[in-house]
């Protein structure tokens, strides 16, 4: 490391440190890219560095941080496994036909699909507005084999409707909820009529790859989700 | 015996950090807890020693191992220890806190006062485990610095202040604060590096 003179070194331990300003950093990247004996010298502190993080005299942790980290974790879990689990039993099918007659026309269907994605990715749809067509989803509620539902994104919110719900709510409410990129969002509750149909409207635009999850709730709903939830959409 | 059973408690409880990530990566929760549990004590530490607040430690400690659980999948090995990916994480999140709220301006205010919080917290007893011993020896080394350089060292890692605004709360040029730092640094590194060598 003799080729490195005193100011290299110092800017290489205020990056390490995190003493740089967003520019400064950007900066110093560059250099360190070109700079093999910099970036070298910059890990031998960046050890130091790691070291450092683990320096702090130990506080005692609150037992609340456990059981909220792992429900959050859970909840990812049960959204995940809805959203991935096979339906229990099809909407409809029309009679006479397995699903095994269907498997040719799928496979067609697929041959199709991958053909017009290659060459829509290819700029072959000059004038394609997918941009612009509303986002949906439909429910997978694999607990409920007899409940439908889609989520539609209407202006700056999304229209839920579901039905084949359970009404034996007991009090209780359903309630949507929210996730986006990592944090699960509170929604509006919802009822549902004697048919097993209800309706709401999720005040907050969804994104692409948002969840959107109805959970069962004590009267008024919750600020958390307390329980499983019962079906989940990812639009 | 079964490698990944449930039958044993300390089977899971026994395996690295690496295959309980390996796990964790395939959704299972058991083995995210003992990763909890086995890096909450350092991970809480450092969020409270930078946030300065409970409450404050309480989110960054959620919210990283949260977001460490939703994207597991980037662990990589080859770059970093499990404990040094996760204390990165909190370390990054707890400064972009802590420079997003009042209690930076508020510290930068007393900012003498925090030089001290080093030494002036009793370890609980846990510290006694070997990582304890470890942080013990970082602490030594940083301890062992001449006040100038652990300072702005301190500064700067745990209060999330930039070289210019060090200068600025010193007194001192921008220079001189640059190059305590990297003196600071590297002494600590040679004591560690000696420490490394007698153990």
């Amino acid at each position: 490391m003799d080729n490195l003179n005193d100011n290299m070194r110092d800017d290489a331990a205020a990056f390490v440190l995190g003493a740089m300003s967003e520019l400064e950093r950007e900066a110093f990247r560059v250099k360190m890219m070109r700079d093999c004996e910099l970036g070298r010298y910059v890990e031998s502190l960046e050890r130091v560095g790691d070291a450092l993080l683990t320096s702090s005299p130990s506080v005692a942790v609150p037992d609340s941080i456990r059981a909220s980290i792992l429900a959050e974790a859970q909840r990812d879990l049960d959204a995940r496994e809805i959203l991935e689990s096979p339906r229990a039993a099809p909407a409809r099918q029309p009679s006479g036909y397995g699903a095994r007659a269907f498997r040719p026309l799928a496979l067609g269907l697929a041959i199709v699909v991958v053909a017009l994605g290659a060459f829509a990715i290819g700029g072959g749809f000059e004038s394609s507005d997918q941009s612009n067509a509303p986002l949906t989803a439909s429910f997978n509620a694999p607990t409920a084999p007899t409940m439908n539902g889609e989520v539609k994104a209407v202006g700056d919110g999304a229209a839920v409707n579901v039905s084949g719900m359970d009404t034996a709510l007991d009090g209780d409410v359903y309630q949507l909820w929210v996730q986006h990129d990592k944090t699960v969002y509170a929604a509006p509750v919802f009822t549902v009529s004697s048919d097993g149909s209800g309706h709401a409207f999720i005040n907050r635009e969804l994104a692409p790859g948002d969840v959107v999850m109805i959970t069962r709730e004590p009267a008024g709903g919750s600020k958390e989700p307390t329980g499983k939830p019962l079906a989940a959409a990812q639009v | 015996m079964k490698l990944f059973g449930r039958t044993e408690d300390h089977t899971l409880q026994d395996l690295a950090d690496e295959d309980l990530i390996a796990m964790a990566q395939r959704g299972d929760i058991e083995a995210f807890e003992i990763l909890y549990d086995r890096h909450k004590g350092p991970a809480y530490s450092l969020a409270r020693r930078i946030t300065g607040t409970d409450g404050n430690a309480d989110d960054v400690v959620q919210e990283t191992f949260v977001s460490l659980w939703r994207s597991i999948e980037r662990y990589d090995p080859r770059r970093a220890s499990v404990r040094t990916w996760l204390m990165r994480i909190v370390h990054r999140r707890a400064i972009d806190q802590l420079r997003s709220q009042m209690v930076h301006a508020k510290r930068r205010a007393d900012g003498e006062g925090l030089i001290d919080d080093l030494t002036a917290k009793e370890p609980a007893p846990e510290a006694l485990t070997l990582a304890n011993e470890q942080s013990v020896e970082v602490r030594e080394a940083l301890g062992d610095l001449p006040e100038d350089q652990r300072k702005v060292i301190e500064l700067s890692y745990f209060s999330g202040f930039s070289q210019t605004e060090i200068a600025e709360m010193t007194g001192q040029p921008l220079g001189t604060v640059k190059g305590r730092m990297r003196l600071g640094l590297e002494k600590m590194r040679a004591h560690l590096e000696l420490e490394e060598a007698q153990a």
